[in-house]
């Protein structure tokens, strides 16, 4: 019924931790041979969305326009919310921020995340 | 200003970007995996849907995951009672837009100095270390919305512990000698910061921060390079960050890469309607009111926290106990910390530690007496030297901006 957690060995890809190893490994072993248009490029690997929309009706909705720009973490942590006030969210979030949702799809997913956002009190991470 | 010795790092190598970059985040990767077992998986603050998952991001040790994409975490209470200057990689992260560069060519990176200037300036990360003055100063970088999940009644938003603020000894160029250099033109008014972050859907606005000409030509307003001696952490804004010491975090533009001088007032999303406080002495609302006035969100309030013993927690009385914590405001510095055991009955002055200049942390301590098998709310209210002091009761308004509540820890002595 919750948001399922990944392990967070799944959220470092297995690329990620060789890529440092090796990296480590060649930096530790020759310091002079480090490459300038790698070390002048550095980089970042961002972990991957734990979270996603429970199911319900409406969640095909938010899978679709909810997560273009944030995970479902953004949903999952906002205090209790009306209804009234999901619909007023989502209109800034489709005429301010541009959110391509359909107006007439707006009152099932208003109807959705109020549903989502009652779940409380959330468990442990360890049980999501 | 004190110059914190740790931080008189020589200028920045491609290497040292490496090491810092890659190799930590891939050690502390490794690392992070082996502690896993025994490492606690979550923090739940004390509100409603508080449980936060503890991830560890790039550069970053395990933090509390707000949001994942794009990522705001929290840093974990206890770190601000373990030294005066926040840990690099504790320090909180918040991002508006999903859409910013996970990779980073320093060879072809420049910041541009453009608008109502006399020249266009086009600067490399080195010519900035090069061609300027470095300047290093210590500053509290806290986001508007710090505490907001204390808000009551609750308001839409990040929902913030305490966490969302950290002290770092920034080092950089005074954005005052960029724009001399650029020239700026007699018709300047504002300047607005733009970083290398980008909305994912087109119609999103872009985030864009301005400051009146006159804040962002003070003395102490920098483009910084590096954070307590390394290079900034990715997700704290690298390679360069806006520093706007006493000013909230929106206004600390991140992987900031164009700086364009405006002639008028910046009426852009993020100045207007968005970051704006009720226009009143308060900046404060009955709770349900609107603003028929408001104005753009500009300086911190004084604020301080106990950092030794956590809310909830039973201790042994009996004895003296000792209570450590920090301070800080908007720049005038601390005058005076004033403790309390009994809810704000009776205070009593708090020493103040080091002083590392008006915009950073000031820690301070006192002892106390509890007796045992008591309940006590222990409080600390901050003033600073032109007198203002933190609010007895929490303000309200709509945003959950502002909060400088003085705030209680509940403890229970033992024997």
């Amino acid at each position: 019924m919750f948001p399922q957690r990944a392990n967070r060995f799944m959220m470092w890809p297995l690329s990620y931790i060789l890529l440092f190893t090796a990296i480590l490994l060649t930096d530790l072993g020759s310091p002079s041979l480090a490459n300038e248009s790698t070390t002048s490029t550095p980089s970042i690997f961002l972990p991957t969305d734990p979270y996603s929309f429970q199911p319900g009706k409406g969640q095909e909705v938010a899978n679709a326009y909810c997560v273009i720009c944030h995970s479902a973490d953004y949903i999952y942590m906002q205090p209790e919310h009306s209804q009234e006030k999901w619909v007023a969210i989502i209109h800034k979030m489709k005429h301010i921020f541009g959110c391509p949702i359909p107006q007439e799809q707006v009152p099932t997913l208003a109807a959705y995340l109020f549903r989502q956002n009652s779940i409380s009190p959330l468990p442990p991470t360890g049980s999501r | 200003m004190d110059n914190h010795n740790t931080h008189s790092a020589d200028g920045l190598t491609r290497r040292r970007f490496l090491q810092t970059s890659l190799i930590v985040g891939g050690l502390s990767a490794l690392r992070q995996q082996a502690a896993r077992a025994t490492a606690p998986q979550s923090i739940e603050l004390p509100f409603s849907r508080g449980n936060r998952p503890l991830v560890a991001f790039p550069e970053k040790r395990p933090l509390m995951v707000m949001t994942t994409r794009p990522p705001q975490l929290e840093t974990p209470f206890p770190i601000f009672n373990e030294d005066i200057f926040t840990p690099n990689d504790a320090f909180f992260v918040r991002w508006h837009l999903a859409n910013f560069p996970t990779t980073i060519d320093l060879q072809t990176f420049r910041l541009t100095i453009r608008g109502r200037v006399r020249d266009t300036l086009s600067l490399s990360l080195n010519d900035l270390q090069e061609q300027f003055e470095p300047m290093e100063i210590a500053a509290v970088c806290q986001c508007a919305g710090n505490s907001r999940g204390f808000s009551n009644p609750r308001v839409a938003g990040g929902q913030w512990g305490h966490g969302a603020m950290g002290n770092a000894m920034w080092k950089g160029v005074r954005l005052r000698d960029l724009l001399e250099k650029a020239g700026s033109q007699n018709d300047a008014l504002h300047v607005r910061f733009d970083g290398m972050d980008r909305p994912v859907a087109d119609a999103t606005p872009d985030f864009l921060k301005s400051l009146p000409l006159d804040d962002a030509t003070a003395d102490h307003v920098l483009v910084a390079y590096a954070m307590n001696g390394e290079p900034i952490p990715f997700l704290n804004g690298f390679p360069l960050r806006l520093v706007v010491p006493g000013w909230y975090a929106t206004y600390w533009v991140k992987m900031l890469n164009d700086i364009e001088v405006l002639n008028q007032e910046d009426h852009n999303f993020w100045m207007d309607p968005a970051y704006r406080i009720p226009d009143n002495a308060c900046g404060c609302l009955e709770p349900g009111q609107k603003a028929t006035h408001s104005i753009p969100l500009s300086t911190m309030k004084v604020r301080s926290f106990i950092t030794n013993i956590a809310d909830g927690a039973t201790i042994h009385g009996g004895s003296q106990v000792h209570i450590k914590g920090i301070a800080f405001d908007q720049g005038y510095g601390i005058d005076q910390v004033l403790f309390s055991s009994d809810g704000g009955q009776h205070w009593q002055a708090a020493k103040l530690g080091k002083d590392y200049g008006d915009f950073s942390f000031r820690q301070w301590e006192t002892q106390v007496t509890l007796k045992p098998g008591i309940s006590y709310q222990l409080q600390s209210l901050a003033i600073n030297r032109i007198g203002e002091s933190q609010q007895l009761h929490a303000k309200w308004n709509p945003s959950g901006y502002l909060r400088n509540a003085v705030e209680t820890v509940h403890v229970s002595t033992k024997g």
